[in-house]
C-alpha cells in the first residue's frame, strides 16, 4: 500500500505561515507586481482568481487585483520541505519527495496493508508537527492512484482509491504536455477511462510515448515503486572574515579562491555541478542568499567565478559581510561528451598526445616525425648539433629511403 | 510607434521565422577582443591595434626572402611554450631547420611537428588541433608548396571552412607563413595579414646578428588598415 501526502500550494502555505499578514490575502509568488517577472508560485485563492504559473505578474494583477505579490524563496522552500523529508527517513526509509509546483507530495511505502491508514495519518501528525502544514493524504496500491486519492482528498483528510478513483480522472486537471493533453481534448477524450477504452497500439501510433504512458496510467498500471532518492553530493566552501568587510573586491577576490578550490574538487573527483548557491552573512546577523540552477554542468574554475560574481552582482550586500558560504549542490560525475565543431575541450598535455596518436593513426606514424639532436656537443661554435654524424645519419637515411621516408628519423 | 520598437517587432518576427541564430545583434554576437597573444614587439603591437595578434584568427604572413619573418615566427613559439603552452609546427616546405629553431629558443623536444603529404591532410591536421583545444600556436610553414594539384583551390576552400569554425571557439593563432607570391592563396581567410621587407642587416662586430624589417599590416579585421611598423628582429646567437 502506497501513501501519498500532498501539500497544496507549498511556498504560498509557508509564506502564509510565517508571517500573519499574509494570511487572509490570495498570494501570488514570483515578485512585486511592478517588476518584469513570471509567477513562480501561488495560492489557492489566486488560482481561484485564474492566476496560473508562467502569467506574468502585470497579468496576474489584472486578474487577481487583490493578491499580495512577494518574491520568492526557493531556498527556504526546499529548507523545510528538506526538514520534513529528514523527519519522514527517521520514520520511515522508503519515502520518496516530488516536487509538482505549486504542490509537493510524499510518497511513503507502507508494508502492511492493515495498518496503512493509521501510519499515513501518523505521517501527517509528524507534518503538522514539524512544519505547521496539514496535507491531504490518499492510500492506494500505485504511486498514480494514491497521488489522485490525494488530489481529491480535502485538506486533513484521508483518502482510499476506489475501483473509479482514476477512470473518473478528467484529463483536463492533469498535469501533462500542453500539446498532447490539447491532442485528447480536441479528440473528444476527456476523462481517463475513456483513454483506458481505446486499443494502446493505436494510442501510441497517436499520441507517441506520452501518450501510451498515460494509457498505462489509465488502465491502473503503474510499476513504480517507491524508492528514496539518492542523496546529491554536495560541496560547500566557508569563510569567515575577521571583520566586517566592506570592500566589494575583498569579497571578490574570496569568491574567486572559492571557485579555484571547489574547481579543484571537483577535478579531482571527476564530477560537475547544475546549482551554484551564495550565502552572505551580513554583520546586523541578516542572510542573503542567491543561487542559480544552471542549464549545463560546469566543473571549470572561470564559469564557477563568473557564475559566483553574477550572483554576488545581482544583490551587493547593504551592510558589511563577516562570513560567505559557497555551496556547489547536485554534484554529480561528469559526463562524457561528444566533441563538437562547436564545443572547446579541456586542454591539457595528456589529450594532446592522445590526439597526436589518433592523427598518427590515421595518416601514419611518418607524419609526425620528431626531430631528434644527434650530439649535443660540437667543437664548432655555431651548431650544437653533430654536424658529420647528421651528415651519416643522412646519407644512411638516403640509402635506404623509401619515396615515403623523410629526413627526420 | 517608434522606429525602435518597429524595429525590434520586426526582429522578433524574422527570429520566429528564420530562427534565432540567424538574426542577432551585433553587440551580442562579438565582443571587445580581449584575447591576443602579443608579438614582442611593442610598435608591432601597436599597429595591430588589439595589442598583438587575435586569437582564434588566422595570421597571414607574407615574407620576401631574407626578411627574418621565420625567425618572427620561431620567437612566437619560444615565448609560447615558456609560458607553457603547446605550439605545433606544419610542415609543408621540407625545409624545417631543427638547428635554427634550437637556437632559437624552441624546445624541440616539446614541439609538435608535422610533416603532411597532401594539402588535405595539412588542413585536417591543423584543424583536428585546433579543434581539441590543443595547440595555442600553430605555425603552417608555405602551405603553397602543397598547391600543386589542380583542385588545390578546392581542397584548400574545404579545408578552410572546416578550420574557420573549430578556431571560432579556440585560442590558438594559425601563422601561415607564405611568400609574397603566393598572397592570393589565403586572402580571404586570414583577419590579419602582415608583409615583412627587410631594410637593412643588423651588424655586430662585423658579424650579421639580425634583421631591421618592415612589418606592413596590410589586412587586419580588428583594426585600422594599412598600417605599418619597423622591427628589429635578432638572429639566434651562435648561429650564423
Amino acid at each position: 500500500m502506497i501513501a501519498c501526502l500532498r501539500f497544496p500550494y507549498f511556498p504560498t502555505s509557508i509564506e502564509q505561515r510565517d508571517r500573519t499578514d499574509l494570511r487572509r490575502l490570495p498570494l501570488v509568488l514570483g515578485g512585486h507586481s511592478w517588476q518584469r517577472e513570471r509567477v513562480w508560485s501561488f495560492s489557492a485563492d489566486a488560482a481561484h482568481s485564474g492566476v496560473r504559473l508562467g502569467l506574468s505578474l502585470r497579468q496576474a494583477r489584472m486578474v487577481c487585483p487583490d493578491a499580495a505579490f512577494q518574491p520568492p524563496q526557493p531556498t527556504h522552500y526546499n529548507g523545510v520541505a528538506g526538514e520534513l523529508f529528514a523527519r519522514f527517513l527517521d520514520w520511515s526509509d522508503r519515502v520518496e519527495p516530488r516536487l509538482t509546483q505549486p504542490a509537493i507530495v510524499f510518497y511513503a511505502d507502507l508494508d502492511i496493508d492493515k495498518a496503512a491508514p493509521r501510519m499515513a495519518a501518523e505521517m501527517g501528525s509528524i507534518a503538522r508537527e514539524q512544519v505547521q502544514l496539514t496535507p491531504s493524504i490518499g492510500l492506494a496500491e500505485t504511486k498514480f492512484a494514491a497521488y489522485l486519492a490525494a488530489r481529491e482528498a480535502n485538506i486533513g483528510r484521508m483518502r482510499d482509491a476506489v475501483a473509479d478513483t482514476i477512470p473518473q480522472t478528467r484529463i483536463q486537471t492533469l498535469t501533462l504536455d500542453a500539446k498532447l493533453k490539447g491532442h485528447l481534448l480536441l479528440l473528444g477524450i476527456e476523462t481517463l477511462g475513456q483513454l483506458a477504452q481505446l486499443p494502446r497500439a493505436e494510442v501510441g501510433e497517436q499520441f507517441g510515448k506520452k501518450g501510451t504512458r498515460l494509457h498505462q496510467l489509465a488502465c491502473g498500471e503503474d510499476p513504480r515503486s517507491v524508492r528514496q532518492p539518492e542523496q546529491a553530493r554536495q560541496i560547500a566552501w566557508h569563510w569567515q572574515y575577521e571583520d566586517a568587510v566592506r570592500d566589494g573586491a575583498v569579497v571578490r577576490r574570496s569568491l574567486r579562491r572559492a571557485a579555484h578550490e571547489m574547481a579543484t574538487e571537483l577535478r579531482q573527483t571527476h564530477s560537475s555541478t547544475r546549482r551554484l548557491s551564495l550565502t552572505l552573512v551580513l554583520e546586523d546577523d541578516s542572510r542573503q542568499a542567491q543561487q542559480v540552477a544552471l542549464s549545463h554542468p560546469v566543473h571549470d574554475q572561470r564559469r564557477i567565478e563568473h557564475h559566483l560574481l553574477t550572483l554576488l552582482n545581482k544583490q551587493p550586500p547593504a551592510w558589511g559581510v563577516v562570513e560567505i558560504d559557497v555551496s556547489l549542490e547536485a554534484v554529480a560525475p561528469l559526463m562524457p561528451r561528444q566533441l563538437s565543431l562547436f564545443e572547446r575541450a579541456a586542454v591539457s598535455a595528456e589529450n594532446h598526445h592522445q590526439t597526436i596518436a589518433e592523427l598518427a593513426t590515421r595518416y601514419g606514424a611518418h607524419t609526425f616525425a620528431q626531430p631528434k639532436p644527434l650530439a649535443l656537443q660540437n667543437h664548432l661554435l655555431e651548431r650544437r648539433w653533430s654536424v658529420e654524424e647528421k651528415r651519416e645519419a643522412l646519407h644512411a637515411t638516403a640509402a635506404t629511403a623509401t619515396p615515403s621516408t623523410h629526413v627526420f628519423s | 510607434m517608434s522606429s525602435n520598437t518597429q524595429f525590434l517587432r520586426l526582429a522578433d518576427r524574422l527570429r520566429q521565422e528564420y530562427a534565432t541564430r540567424f538574426f542577432r545583434r551585433l553587440r551580442d554576437v562579438t565582443k571587445p577582443h580581449e584575447r591576443k597573444l602579443s608579438t614582442g614587439y611593442t610598435e608591432l603591437d601597436a599597429a595591430l591595434q588589439i595589442g598583438g595578434l587575435p586569437r582564434g584568427s588566422i595570421v597571414e604572413l607574407c615574407r620576401a626572402g631574407t626578411s627574418g619573418t621565420l625567425t618572427f615566427a620561431l620567437h612566437l613559439m619560444a615565448e609560447a611554450q615558456a609560458r607553457g603552452e603547446i605550439v605545433a609546427y606544419i610542415d609543408c616546405a621540407n625545409s624545417f631547420d631543427s638547428d635554427f629553431a634550437f637556437h632559437a629558443g624552441l624546445d624541440i623536444q616539446q614541439t609538435t611537428f608535422v610533416k603532411p603529404q597532401t594539402l588535405s591532410a595539412a588542413l585536417s591536421i591543423a584543424a583536428t588541433l585546433v579543434l581539441h583545444g590543443s595547440v595555442s600556436l600553430l605555425v603552417i610553414d608555405d602551405i603553397a608548396c602543397l598547391c600543386d594539384t589542380g583542385e588545390w583551390a578546392h581542397v584548400l576552400g574545404m579545408g578552410m571552412r572546416r578550420l574557420h569554425p573549430a578556431l571560432h571557439k579556440s585560442r590558438a593563432v594559425v601563422l601561415l607563413l607564405t611568400d609574397e607570391d603566393g598572397t592570393g592563396i589565403v586572402q580571404h581567410d586570414a583577419a590579419v595579414r602582415l608583409t615583412f621587407v627587410r631594410q637593412r642587416w643588423l651588424r655586430r662586430r662585423g658579424d650579421i646578428a639580425g634583421v631591421q624589417t618592415r612589418v606592413t599590416v596590410t589586412r587586419n579585421k580588428f583594426g585600422q588598415a594599412p598600417a605599418g611598423a619597423t622591427i628589429k628582429i635578432q638572429f639566434p646567437d651562435d648561429h650564423l
